[in-house]
């Protein structure tokens, strides 16, 4: 029997050469479809899940809230991991520190070459025990073990020593702080949130940064894990964490700080802390996937579905026979079920070659590339078959029952066709599976017209031809006047400045004293002269800052600054001067910005701080997180080396390559020992909208995916539709009818459940896509467009079907149309 | 034996609110062995009347009866179990399978009656000889004549040795010359034993059964013994 299933599928599937290729492409589409979201899924989700203790390891964070001005922090004071040791030793097994004073990159030499390195970290000795990160050469159990120790990646290695054998190596950190090579990590696959290329010695810092500074509670540099003895202890310890910080945090800001517990395992999904030590995921995505995954299988199985009944009528006589000679019912869908599961089959095997040549050109949402997971997880594997028989399965029910339960007596003679009726269930279907292609298409107009929305808001600050340069982490910070001074001489710079962050993308929060507070912790950017220039900020209250090094012709063209100002102001502003943001104002209690003019914004105990303008707000993070109160304080001399990190250059838009050959001369003429590191700030602010451009990427992706398998079903449906009225289309051409009514005649069912879907989808869209904006601080309008344009290509597609179909049709002669049946 | 009975069997098919009566009080009986001819004009209720008495559908009322069992309450699974076994089917269009060739589309009832694989080849052989098809065991429907058609199709009928053979319009397709050798096959086949029921517009054909049946409006207007016949 089974062979006899096999036989007549095969020649079924070859005598029907074109819907044969339409259903099992369609159905190897959407199972490649959704394998390559499950992969993205499966890769998402697997961040941290190879460290042998990943449930009893926790991160732990500080959130610093003062009336709602502060900042969640990943990161805690250097004491924390061994204080909470120490105290709480019944519950903790071990904890490790990670530390890279918070620079964006590190200066390392190796010989007579300097390098930022951009993933380097010092880490406790218990690194290796904590975190599974084997090493390919080294001792994991003295590597970190002593001071001036460091582990490099293979891919470190490789650029540093080449062939060379890199143990015993000594490379340079800071230009005097040697570091001996002692282990090598292997290079894995295995996705985690800690990203590096260096793991140095802890205990290296001892002879680097102050006693007093390594035993403060204030400064938060260090991203902290513990090891639990048992992950239940979790919420004891966390009980524990308010009388932990009364104990030990300073009393200035002891009420303020919460100390909570991360789960390892949760860090890259559903953490979206300040200084996260790399760039994480989000778990609402991972649930649109989940949805948009599933919503391409249901396409696809309809497509199946709505093929194999269009099909039907094909079968109906072949049916009917089998009936006649004795197959009954459940024969029947037996075999038809066969022939469904025999097909899926074929179409797992497109799906396999589709996703193997799809998965190398796979990224996750902060575009690391995941490609050669379906060769080497089987898993996966496992889940494509299944998936692929069970939808094989699943789409065969449908049509098998129809099928089967075809009524001999109205067929067995004279047309076949004229006894299979529609059924309504398969407009439903086609409804449903439009509605899916249409809210796809919503969808990716919504998240495109976000993400560019996002990239193209007005920030308040200019950030186009904007150079930055890093030198934080290096000498070259203490080269900055030299670099700056250079490079003003020539006339493709216009402006120059330095800032400890990247302007837009990141802030530090610093300690102030002002009237309404003793002490509390601000969201600021500390800058260098020119920072309102060079950015284009608008000042509404004030002045901007005074260099008094400079001559007052140098403030010229600096309409915030007036000669009285100039002549009549004998402070350093360095010292004495802070410049506020409107929201600042309003914090602070202020009516207008002038009366904050003048007020104190004292930076410690001995601060001398004054307000001395206020600037108009705007965004010193991404558009994820809303508009803040904010302080921009100039580095004082003394801190520079500690508080400025990068060199921001503002350039003549229409000199752009020669300021960047200036920029290198300078640099080469400058920092001659050191390599430059620059990016446009316009390229570093759009990454922060990694996730909204892969999202948007992918949504795109996978509504042409959707409309394409989509129309597949539509077009073996439009096929079936306009063949069973052959006949009716004869005997309308015979009493006159034109080829345009025939096809307006032939289409009129098809369009209106076009029509109906768009019904159906346009108010669906309008909430889902409502919730999904509603995460945004910053967001898009909902317009009608988006819908109409979603619709259009929708309507375009089917009219394009169904004339592929009905022209074909309504150009025969009536005597063809009546004689082909 | 009664091989099939019916009482006051009536069939309406309704559409729009609209009842047609297709079968009127239809009393019929067909003893084992019978060759019976129906005829009667278009649209007077001769396919109902086969659908009804081959068991491929049930009457609106009324009680068929096969082999002395009432039909009315059985589930369609039992009605193909009983036309798998006992009823063979041939049809004006031949209703081969296109996809299956010959010696398959003869195999087919066998298959679903789970007769082993050898005892099918030989019982498949046998019948192909006999209807002289056997050279044409590979080829499919397409490939052969209607004459040729129609022999596979009676082929695929007997197979299964039924008790009856249902013909509708069998020579409807064909010319006179393979119409003649389709009703000498049938004649033959009776002749073997097999009751035949054959629905048919052709007078000479009818003259082949030992009864006709005319049927007008629904109604069995003559029962008539085909004196020809014997």
């Amino acid at each position: 029997m089974f062979r006899s299933y096999l036989l007549i599928t095969a020649r079924n599937l070859l005598k029907h050469k074109l819907y044969s290729l339409i259903n099992i492409l369609g159905l190897a589409f959407g199972i490649a479809s959704s394998t390559v979201l499950f992969l993205l899924i499966k890769h998402e989700t697997s961040y941290d899940q190879f460290h042998p203790f990943k449930d009893r390891i926790f991160r732990v964070v500080e959130t610093i809230d003062q009336h709602g001005v502060g900042e969640h922090s990943a990161s805690v004071p250097f004491p924390t991991a061994s204080t909470l040791q120490k105290d709480y030793p019944k519950w903790i097994e071990k904890s490790v520190r990670l530390f890279n004073y918070q620079m964006p990159s590190l200066s390392i030499s190796y010989q007579n070459k300097t390098y930022n390195e951009s993933k380097f970290f010092f880490a406790d000795s218990t690194f290796l025990e904590v975190f599974n990160f084997p090493l390919a050469q080294g001792d994991a159990e003295f590597a970190l073990s002593k001071p001036h120790t460091v582990i490099i990646s293979e891919i470190i290695a490789k650029k540093y020593f080449g062939k060379e054998n890199p143990l015993g190596k000594k490379i340079i950190f800071w230009n005097r702080i040697p570091l001996i090579v002692t282990g090598v990590f292997e290079t894995t696959n295995k996705p985690s949130h800690l990203q590096f290329d260096f793991i140095a010695s802890f205990s290296t810092l001892e002879s680097t940064i102050p006693e007093p500074i390594m035993n403060r509670w204030v400064w938060n540099p260090c991203w902290t894990y513990i090891v639990l003895r048992d992950k239940s202890f979790a919420s004891e310890l966390e009980a524990q964490f308010p009388t932990f910080v009364q104990k030990y945090f300073e009393d200035k800001m002891k009420d303020n700080v919460t100390l909570s517990l991360q789960a390892l395992t949760d860090i890259h999904l559903k953490s979206n802390l300040d200084y996260e030590i790399s760039p994480n995921g989000d778990i609402k995505y991972v649930y649109i996937f989940w949805v948009t995954a599933i919503l391409i299988l249901v396409i696809a199985s309809i497509n199946f579905m709505n093929l194999s009944n269009a099909r039907a009528f094909l079968r109906a006589r072949e049916v009917v026979v089998r009936k006649m000679i004795g197959a009954d019912k459940e024969e029947l869908i037996k075999q038809f079920l066969v022939e469904s599961v025999l097909m899926s089959a074929v179409a797992l095997v497109f799906a396999f070659i589709v996703v193997e040549l799809a998965s190398p050109h796979l990224s996750d949402l902060s575009g690391s590339p995941i490609s050669n997971y379906i060769k080497n997880d089987w898993n996966i594997i496992k889940y494509v078959l299944f998936t692929g028989l069970f939808i094989g399965l699943l789409s065969g029910i449908y049509p098998a029952i129809y099928l089967a339960s075809f009524d001999p007596t109205k067929m067995y003679r004279g047309s076949v066709l004229s006894g299979i009726t529609e059924p309504r269930f398969r407009s439903v279907l086609v409804v449903v599976q439009f509605v899916i292609a249409i809210l796809m298409l919503v969808s990716t107009f919504v998240s495109i017209r976000q993400l560019n929305y996002m990239k193209n808001a007005k920030l308040g600050f200019d950030k186009d031809y904007v150079l930055i340069v890093s030198i934080g982490g290096s000498s070259s910070v203490l080269l900055y006047d030299d670099i700056k001074r250079n490079l003003l001489q020539h006339p493709s710079i216009l402006s120059v400045t330095s800032t400890e962050e990247v302007l837009g993308n990141n802030y530090q929060t610093h300690e102030y004293r002002t009237s309404i507070n003793k002490a509390a912790y601000y969201p600021t950017i500390t800058v260098a002269h020119d920072f309102l220039q060079t950015f284009n900020i608008e000042i509404v209250a004030g002045r901007d800052f005074i260099d008094k090094t400079k001559l007052l012709e140098s403030y010229q063209n600096n309409s915030y600054i007036r000669e009285e100002d100039f002549l009549t102001y004998f402070e350093d502003d360095e010292e004495n001067a802070v410049i506020i943001n409107e929201s600042m104002v309003k914090y602070l209690g202020y009516v207008t910005p002038q009366d904050a003019i003048g007020q104190e914004f004292r930076s410690g105990e001995e601060g001398a701080e004054k307000i001395i303008g206020v600037v108009k707000d705007f965004h010193i993070a991404s558009l994820h997180t809303p508009l803040q109160p904010f302080v921009i304080d100039l580095a004082d001399r003394r801190t520079q080396r500690l508080h400025l990190k990068y060199v921001a250059i503002k350039i003549d838009k229409n000199r752009s390559e020669e300021a960047i050959v200036t920029l290198q001369n300078v640099w080469k003429k400058v920092n001659p020992n050191h390599a430059l590191d620059y990016f446009f700030l316009e390229d570093k602010l759009n990454k922060l909208y990694m996730k909204e451009q892969k999202w948007s990427e992918i949504s795109l992706q996978f509504s042409v995916a959707a409309i394409f398998i989509a129309c597949m079903g539509f077009f073996g449906l439009a096929s079936f539709i306009v063949e069973k009225q052959r006949k009716d289309v004869g005997i309308r051409r015979a009493i006159g009818a034109t080829t345009l009514e025939i096809v307006f005649f032939l289409s009129q069912k098809l369009i209106r459940l076009v029509f109906v879907s768009i019904l159906v989808a346009a108010p669906l869209g309008f909430i889902l896509m409502h919730i999904w904006l509603s995460s945004f601080p910053y967001r898009i309008q909902l317009t009608p467009d988006i819908f109409a344009y979603s619709g259009s290509i929708i309507v375009f597609i089917t009219v394009f079907i169904i004339g592929f179909h009905t022209f074909k049709i309504a150009l025969q002669t009536p005597v063809e149309a009546i004689k082909s049946l | 034996m009664k091989i099939i009975k019916t009482v006051n069997v009536e069939k309406i098919y309704t559409s729009f609110d609209v009842d047609t009566v297709a079968l009127n009080k239809v009393n019929l009986e067909i003893e084992q062995g019978e060759f019976v001819s129906i005829m009667g004009p278009s649209g007077c209720g001769k396919s109902t009347l086969l659908n009804l008495i081959s068991l491929m559908d049930l009457p609106t009322r009324g009680e068929v009866f096969f082999m002395e069992q009432s039909t009315s309450k059985m589930s369609d699974r039992k009605r193909a179990e009983f036309r798998r076994k006992y009823i063979g089917f041939v049809f004006q269009n031949f209703n081969l399978i296109e996809e299956l060739s010959v010696y398959e589309n003869i195999e087919l009832p066998l298959v679903y009656l789970r007769m082993p694989p050898s005892e099918r080849a030989q019982r498949v052989r046998a019948v192909m000889e006999r209807l002289d098809v056997a050279h044409k065991q590979r080829f499919f429907p397409m490939q052969l004549s209607g004459g040729h058609q129609q022999r596979v199709a009676v082929a695929r009928a007997i197979v299964a040795s039924p008790l009856v053979l249902f013909a509708d319009e069998p020579t409807g397709n064909l010319d006179s010359k393979h119409g003649q050798e389709v009703m000498e096959i049938l004649s033959e086949l009776n002749e073997a034993g097999t009751t035949v029921v054959m629905v048919t517009h052709s007078t000479a054909n009818a003259e082949f059964a030992n009864r006709i049946i005319q049927l007008f409006d629904g109604h069995i207007v003559t029962g008539k013994v085909n004196q020809y016949s014997f």
